[in-house]
């Protein structure tokens, strides 16, 4: 964080947090903290420097009156105009709100009137009326799995494993459903392999519930990441330049040799990796491993097999 | 820190000040002489760091007027939050909302909530959109309807903003290069460099656009070669995937075994044939011959390949 950025950070907390005290009529640094998503010592040092703002001449009636009483309940009081309301939006806010909304609202379907009016409100307070769109997939059995989660139901489920092209069957306890890069995933402890780990949900064919419950955890679990199943194996490919979406898409290292990219990255089993190599074409290579140099020309003649090549 | 918290104290000082004035433009001289934490006097070195903290308060939201007679005025309307009116229910929706979705490493969304109200709830968040450089500058200049200029491709684009798009894992900007009237998209994470906006209420957005139809959802659809008619056969093991991903203006024709032979306009042979090839000996194009003959020579290409 540049200094000029920590300095804007704190001055947006001193011109919000000052109105906000003010109409409440006070709060402890713990209510401060909460509310504004800090930790009680910035908090704290908010409140501090509060009691400095003022106007020429700088007088007893001219500061932002901040007291603390032996409660520790702050209160403001004080002639400021700054301090009779909040201030404006700025733009990465009233980007990040809209969006936020517009997501949730995708999310929610229809049902969620309140999001829609406070939405419409705020778009027509910012002028961004239609200027802004989100597109989130929203999976057939996104409802079910996530009323699983809820209620603590066990999940008999139909699984596409696609580092191996098979369908699996397998038992899981779901308990986060989240969404990132625009992919929805299920964290849940899998019976099969006797471990958490993320399953894909476009990639659950079918979900029943198994009739058995099991105990949610105590505390809500942060998001697994979704990382290459086990037996993943280093590949370096040779590409050509038009396969730079290959280098955007998927995570990898590369560099660029000669007028072509020379990308290294993560696979699991030759499946996937097939897949990739016929999507760039007869230019792609290999390097390594040596027994993965054939995989794209065997897989292009099984192809070829159902044009009755 | 020290140097942080003065600086903290200066900026609210000044917009304190500045407010107070009841929309009377001052000099820079009343500023620095009587805000605290300038020299004092109207030197080289305090005008530096007054156009700083302008700039500072500009990212801010806080637009501090420069007049022409080099007088300084923060106006209420420009500052205080116009009143929104929310209800206590459109108020939680909201903050449910932010609780919800996060953009990727930025807390902008809770912290628009410090000035629209209520408390954030707490808890993981359930959808994470991602959050490219630029995002907040381009969609000001599409509100504002100023045009943008950036890197692209290797060249300097001059477009007109008419919004924001996010699908998957990118968000796009739909915009005509200035003196076109062809939208097109532009990946905000392609963009290179900076980003400079131009005067506000440049352009006109066509009455009735529309963002999603602007961006089409097909692989096939992504392009701009005159449209043909493909057919294209499913397996029953892919096809349930296959027509989700086809979208709804394709028409799906199910076979008896659980496979599908889906029908759509082409305008992208490579969007068409990445699609296709990914689904490996699980879709084959049927019709037109010509797509036909394509793929088969591509796959050709690969089979014969030397290794």
């Amino acid at each position: 964080v540049s200094p000029a950025e920590a300095a804007g950070t704190g001055t947006r907390r001193l011109l919000a947090i000052a109105p906000w005290l003010a109409a409440r009529g006070g709060a402890t640094i713990e209510q401060i903290a909460s509310r504004f998503g800090l930790t009680p010592t910035q908090a704290e040092d908010a409140v501090a420097i509060m009691g400095f703002i003022g106007v020429p001449p700088y007088g007893p009636g001219d500061m932002l009156q901040v007291d603390i009483d032996t409660d520790g309940l702050v209160t403001v009081f004080g002639p400021l105009t700054f301090a009779s309301r909040p201030p404006r939006l700025n733009a990465r806010e009233a980007f990040a709100i809209v969006a936020a909304s517009r997501a949730a609202a995708v999310l929610g379907g229809d049902d969620n009137p309140a999001l829609a009016s406070a939405l419409a409100k705020l778009e027509s307070t910012l002028g961004s009326t239609g200027r802004l769109a989100v597109d989130l997939d929203r999976p057939e059995l996104l409802d079910d799995v996530r009323a699983a989660v809820r209620q603590g139901l066990r999940l008999r489920i139909r699984y596409y494993a696609a580092w191996r092209d098979t369908v699996t069957e397998r038992e899981i306890d779901p308990v986060l459903v989240h969404s990132a890069a625009g992919r929805w995933y299920v964290d849940a402890f899998d019976h099969a392999s006797g471990e958490y780990r993320p399953f894909r949900l476009d990639r659950i064919e079918a979900a029943e519930p198994t009739g058995e419950r099991f105990d949610r955890p105590e505390q809500q679990p942060d998001a697994l990441p979704f990382t290459a199943a086990p037996g993943a194996e280093r590949v370096v490919l040779d590409l050509p330049t038009s396969a730079r979406w290959v280098t955007e898409s998927y995570p990898c290292e590369y560099e660029e040799l000669d007028g072509r990219l020379r990308v290294t990255l993560t696979v699991v089993g030759s499946h996937w990796l097939a897949r990739l190599l016929l999507r760039v074409g007869p230019e792609a290579r290999v390097l390594e491993p040596a027994e993965l140099a054939d995989v794209g020309r065997d897989t292009a003649r099984r192809v070829l097999a159902i044009y009755g090549d | 820190m020290a140097g942080d918290i003065s600086r903290q104290e200066r900026l609210a000082d000044v917009v304190a000040f500045l407010l107070e004035q009841g929309g009377r433009p001052v000099t820079l001289d009343r500023i620095v002489r009587d805000v605290p934490g300038y020299p004092g006097t109207e030197t080289q070195a305090a005008r530096v760091m007054f156009e700083r903290d302008k700039a500072t308060l500009r990212d801010e939201g806080i637009p501090i007027q420069t007049r022409d007679d080099s007088t300084y005025v923060l106006l209420e309307a420009d500052y205080f939050l116009p009143e929104l009116d929310l209800t206590p229910e459109e108020s939680v929706a909201l903050n449910m909302a932010v609780a919800t979705v996060r953009l990727e490493d930025d807390p902008s969304g809770a912290e628009a909530l410090w000035k629209l109200g209520g408390v954030e709830a707490t808890g993981p968040s359930l959808v994470e959109l991602p959050a490219p450089a630029h995002l907040a500058v381009l969609s000001e200049a599409a509100v504002a309807r100023a045009p943008a200029t950036f890197g692209y491709g290797g060249s300097t684009r001059t477009v007109h903003p008419y919004g924001l798009l996010t699908r998957e894992a990118f968000w796009y900007l739909a915009a005509p290069e200035q003196g076109q009237e062809l939208v097109k998209n532009f990946r905000v994470d392609r963009i290179e460099g900076a980003v400079s906006i131009g005067q506000p209420r440049s352009y006109a957005v066509p009455d009735g656009f529309d963002l999603r139809a602007a961006l089409p959802i097909e692989p096939w659809q992504l392009g701009r070669e005159p449209a043909i008619q493909a057919r294209v056969w499913v397996s029953p093991m892919r096809a349930n995937r296959a027509v989700v991903e086809a979208g709804p203006r394709t028409e799906v024709e199910w076979q008896d075994d659980g496979a599908a032979v889906l029908t759509f306009d082409v305008t992208s042979r490579d969007g068409l044939r990445s699609w296709l090839i990914g689904k490996l000996e699980h879709a084959r194009v049927l019709e037109p011959p010509e797509l036909v003959d394509e793929t088969v020579a591509w796959l050709r290409a690969i089979a014969g390949a030397p290794q």
